[in-house]
């Protein structure tokens, strides 16, 4: 009853001060509404050309305007329009024609034409950065023309079936700014492609400009008063995104109010903890993320299939989803489930320590036999305890392991080579683009050896075929079958031990508005669609 | 009275006596008793760990997910850390680990180093010239810097580790060494020996390095604490111990991040670092009172 009363009085207290301030407010045209961030991993790239990572998207989606957006308003990832109206596609499906949307401002005040959209795909595809791997299949400097100024025309070599959706991670970039400021470089007569200038600011038409950018420290984004989506009362006017490494020092920052919002990568005892404090949200979304460990299956005796099998035997799943991951899906094959085109019917490897043991003997092993290496990612806490699980249950089967933690770059200096390669590499792989390929073909097509995607180092003839058949099929409804095709058939080979799709969780103060998790990389964090209620 | 009576045992009373009296000098200072007391009990933990840890098991590669980052109890003394296990029992574990490394580390600093200090100093010449020249570009670099160089070129584990720091800690034994060599040659105890016809192995080994053992011998007490700091520092950082294996600094590193809710997993283990350290330093502090000359005429004139 008393709180009750008190709640009456400070309510009472709200109104009174609202009717007061509120002509105030209105006279004041804008009102001030700043935000603080809190990332872990830093930034590596304001240029969006050279984006891959998760904090480096989050610049990009906020300063920039990708072609077409993910339908968030629906809560799925399919592409929707954005600086693109619409768009036809011929029949062959070679050919994507997209109207581009009339007076939408760069931050330098000029409009955006098809001319720049052109242009923004000529210099990935020249600077080979990036995403440019997305596009390097099927396109080549040139393919996309400007056919007038609100039509522009990709010309595509053969029919490729994620394309649309690989339209979302195209950001178009201001032509004449970076004409105007080309700086002596590798790229003949286009210089340096404006890479010094976009160290220093961006050349966008976003939400939000760049004011000010300390590598690994700060950025801070301003409003960009005439973005064409316009602007409404309780946005976010100014953001600080800082970089905080040390997770007991990004928890203190929120529970003492200095930061509204922190990042996903705290461990789900930290996100446990937080919730317990008033005034403090902790989002959970079922990802689009596959959490996996990669077997290098040219390394033995992980060559031999009965010991890759072997080991997804012995591996206790529901550990790891129940205790580690506290509330993660059982992963059901290389795609997550939440993505449109996973493949239901897959049976997967269920904990069976007798099976794992007479798989082991078949293969001619004896207990002792053997010792693999385990490469986990530093600072990457989770990756360590499925380590130390995947050890104390291998040493069941009679298999030793090691355990090796390394930074990141050295994970992706490892995985250039077989050779090299551990013999499990635990890796989370978020969704790159809004398509089931994303976690097929890029991961098992023996295109993609070398990257940290594709570390099991995988090769089946007949798996290549039909993603390649896949990839060019026009027809929506073949296509779909082929990749489920490839599919059933990755998962039988046993290139991961597949263990989940964990849930996303990020945590912000309960003042905050309108987040959603949308699952593609970086997209949840765009604070164009916040609003902030104090 | 019996050194009187029996003059061959006259030597063995004398440094009985000298012993007796070392030891009530040592004893005057609470401090260094209290040093002493501390680095024994840590000695005993290593020792016996398998006997005093209630869960010997989660030294290992245990893992217990349901009972992960409990707070302290009757069961788990101190806690449980991420994966469930025991911190108690791997703090013991990890005193057998961070003993065991800087004996090891120290052993092979003095046995590359004092040598090396001997040559230099007593020879001299382009040889030790040479020998001073390589342990100054050595000195010159801090030992942690030199063990994080050392440790990521090879591949990170513990042996390694023990490598570097020990591949960073022997100049500073030739350095001292040398130094103490220099002075005590010109000594007179020297020029008797080598009057007597003592050949110059003789003299380096025989005299020259006994009267050098006490001044190693609280660099060394001193050391242990220091390359205990520097294997956690290297541990923490990943480059050391791996898991499953019990060490201080990889608990640390692996507990800082539930910090300040889960407040046990980090702050215990670094407990035990900060008191190991504290506690050599204390006992070496002792040593050098009872070892060092100038301060026992000083507390006499006073």
């Amino acid at each position: 009853m008393i709180r009750q009363r008190h709640l009456a009085t400070a309510l009472a207290a709200i109104v009174a001060v609202a009717l007061i301030a509120l002509p105030a407010s209105v006279s004041s045209q804008v009102r001030e509404v700043p935000f603080t961030h809190i990332e872990q991993q830093i930034i590596t790239a304001i240029d969006p050309a050279g984006a891959v990572d998760e904090s480096s998207m989050h610049s990009a989606i906020n300063l920039y305007d990708p072609l077409l957006y993910p339908n968030v308003e629906k809560g799925t990832m399919e592409p929707r329009p954005h600086l693109a109206e619409s768009w036809t596609i011929s029949p062959d499906g070679k050919t994507y024609t997209f109207k581009i949307r009339r007076g939408v401002k760069f931050h330098s005040g000029r409009e955006m034409t098809a001319e720049d959209v052109a242009f923004t795909m000529d210099r990935v595809l020249r600077i080979k950065r990036g995403f440019f791997w997305v596009w390097a299949p099927v396109l080549e400097p040139g393919s996309a023309k400007a056919v007038d100024p609100y039509t522009v025309r990709f010309q595509l070599k053969e029919a490729y079936a994620p394309f649309l959706g690989t339209m979302l991670l195209l950001f178009v970039m201001d032509k004449d700014l970076i004409m105007a400021n080309l700086r002596p470089g590798p790229h003949g007569e286009f210089g340096d492609y404006g890479a010094s200038l976009l160290e220093r600011q961006d050349a966008g038409s976003g939400p939000y400009r760049m004011e000010k950018w300390e590598r690994a420290t700060e950025m801070v984004m301003a409003r960009f008063d005439a973005y064409w989506r316009g602007w409404k009362p309780g946005q976010i006017t100014k953001v600080f995104y800082k970089t905080v490494v040390e997770e007991a020092t990004v928890k203190t920052l929120i529970i003492s109010g200095q930061a509204d919002m922190v990042n996903q990568w705290l461990s789900p005892p930290s996100f446990l903890e937080l919730k317990q404090v008033p005034g403090i949200v902790v989002k959970e979304d079922p990802s689009v993320q596959l959490f996996h460990l990669l077997m290098n299956t040219k390394k033995p005796p992980l060559d031999n299939l009965k010991v890759r099998q072997a080991i997804s035997h012995a591996f206790n799943y529901d550990i790891a989803i129940q205790q580690i991951f506290v509330g993660a899906t059982k992963a059901k094959g290389p795609v997550p489930v939440k993505v449109p085109g996973w493949n239901p019917s897959i049976v997967t490897f269920g904990r069976n320590v007798a099976r794992a043991k007479q798989l082991l003997s078949e293969a001619g092993f004896k207990p002792g036999d053997i010792t693999i290496e385990y490469l986990w990612i530093t600072g990457v806490p989770m990756e360590r305890l499925i380590g130390l699980l995947l050890k104390s249950n291998l040493e069941e089967i009679g298999i030793k392991t090691e355990i090796l933690g390394e930074p990141w770059g050295r994970v992706v200096e490892r995985a250039a080579k077989a050779e090299t390669t551990p013999h499990i590499t635990a890796i989370f792989d978020t969704l790159k683009y809004p398509h089931v390929d994303s976690h097929t073909y890029g991961m098992y097509h023996p295109s993609c050896w070398g990257t940290f995607r594709c570390m099991s180092f995988y090769e089946n003839p007949a798996v290549t075929k039909v993603l390649e058949q896949a990839r060019r099929s026009v027809d929506t409804t073949e296509q779909l079958k082929l990749y489920k095709e490839a599919q059933a058939l990755i998962v039988k080979d046993a290139p991961s031990i597949y263990i989940a799709n964990p849930l996303h969780r990020i945590a912000f103060r309960d003042y905050v508005k309108g987040y959603r998790y949308v699952g593609l990389l970086g997209f949840d964090t765009a604070f164009y669609d916040f609003t902030v209620a104090k | 009275m019996i050194a009187e009576s029996h003059p061959a045992g006259e030597p063995t009373v004398a440094r009985a006596q000298e012993w007796g009296k070392m030891w009530f000098r040592f004893r005057q200072s609470s401090l260094s008793v209290a040093g002493l007391g501390i680095v024994v009990a840590i000695v005993f933990c290593a020792v016996f760990a398998p006997v005093l840890a209630p869960h010997p098991r989660h030294a290992g590669s245990f893992v217990d997910f349901e009972n992960s980052l409990r707070p302290p109890s009757l069961k788990n003394p101190l806690g449980t850390d991420d994966a469930g296990r025991d911190i108690l029992s791997r703090m013991l574990f990890g005193a057998r680990i961070s003993v065991s490394l800087s004996v090891i580390v120290l052993g092979i600093a003095v046995a590359v180093g004092i040598p090396l200090g001997l040559i230099a100093g007593y020879w001299g010449g382009r040889l030790g010239d040479a020998i001073m020249r390589v342990t100054d570009v050595f000195l010159a670099v801090p030992p942690i810097a030199l063990a994080l160089a050392v440790t990521a070129a090879l591949r990170p584990n513990l042996t390694n580790a023990m490598i570097a720091i020990a591949f960073a800690w022997w100049p500073w034994y030739t350095r001292l060494v040398y130094g103490q060599v220099l002075s005590l040659k010109e000594e007179q105890f020297v020029e008797a020996s080598r009057g007597l016809g003592a050949g110059p192995l003789r003299i380096a080994f025989r005299e020259i390095l006994p009267n050098a053992w006490s001044t190693i011998l609280i660099k060394v007490t001193l050391d242990m604490g220091f390359v205990i700091l520097t294997a956690s520092g290297l541990s923490f950082l990943g480059l050391g111990a791996q898991p499953p294996t019990a060490e201080w600094g990889t608990m640390i590193a692996e507990g800082r991040i539930y910090l300040p809710g889960y407040w046990w997993a980090a702050t215990f283990p670094g407990l035990a670092i900060f008191m190991t350290v504290l506690g050599f330093n204390l006992l070496g502090d002792g040593l050098r009172d009872v070892f060092d000359v100038h301060i026992e005429q000083w507390q006499a004139g006073s």
